[in-house]
């Protein structure tokens, strides 16, 4: 009996990222004085991602700004405030 | 799209010296109010009726800061700046030494107060914005308060 084949099916699996942990180098400050936001990019798996673009969102002046991750998914941000008040910030991926 | 945690960041006024630039009755308990010169900074040792003056500044937190010029011919004693600084004059022109070791107390009252205020000041240049010209003048008073004791000296 001759051995027959089926058709070949291909399965794209994308890692997507499932969360974003973000971090501050300080949560008071004196205006002039810059932030470093920074953090960490994951798969559902638990393993960072790299070269995703990262969003910094400044909720209160709506203000963004955007880089990538890097390797294990780690990211970095810096932000000077100029004037005196309450941020919220957050990153979104 | 995925969200990160949401971080606070409180951003603070900073706080601010102003230049020395009353002149007038103390506020401080402990020194008693002299008759204000209208100029600054001016060591007139000499104007008529005048026994010395004060001048200070006040930051934004609410501290004062006070120097206060007597003549030495009235019976004043010194300059003082706040708690710390005390500039010395010399009992005794005619003394080459007392009048060296006046000029020396100065500079080393002068050489105090500087690392004090510029330290504070590169520490946190933010919080101590004005500092360097509180630094400039009192540099400018302590050099004048040596100049006339020198040239007293000479006179002696």
């Amino acid at each position: 009996m001759a051995n027959i084949t089926s058709n070949s099916i291909t399965i794209t699996v994308s890692d997507v990222p499932n969360s974003i942990t973000l971090t501050a180098s300080a949560t008071s400050v004196t205006v002039g004085q810059t932030v470093t936001f920074s953090g960490t990019v994951l798969d559902p798996l638990g393993n960072g991602l790299s070269g995703v673009t990262v969003t910094l969102v400044d909720s209160t002046t709506g203000t963004t700004s955007t880089t990538k991750s890097g390797s294990g998914g780690a990211f970095s941000f810096n932000v000077t405030f100029n004037s005196a008040g309450t941020y919220t910030l957050y990153a979104e991926a | 799209m995925v969200k990160s945690n949401i971080i606070t960041i409180t951003v603070n006024a900073p706080k601010t010296i102003q230049p020395f630039s009353y002149s007038g009755p103390s506020k401080n308990p402990n020194i008693p109010d002299y008759q204000p010169l209208p100029i600054m900074p001016n060591l007139n040792f000499y104007s008529p009726g005048v026994t010395g003056f004060q001048l200070e500044t006040v930051s934004s937190d609410g501290y004062y800061y006070y120097y206060r010029v007597t003549d030495p011919f009235y019976g004043g004693n010194g300059l003082y700046f706040g708690p710390n600084i005390t500039l010395q004059f010399p009992v005794d022109y005619s003394d080459p030494i007392e009048v060296q070791n006046s000029i020396n107390a100065n500079n080393s009252a002068w050489q105090s107060f500087y690392n004090l205020w510029n330290g504070a000041y590169n520490a946190n240049p933010q919080e101590y914005s004005g500092a360097e010209t509180v630094i400039s003048q009192v540099q400018s008073l302590v050099n004048q308060a040596n100049s006339y004791i020198q040239s007293h000296a000479q006179q002696a």
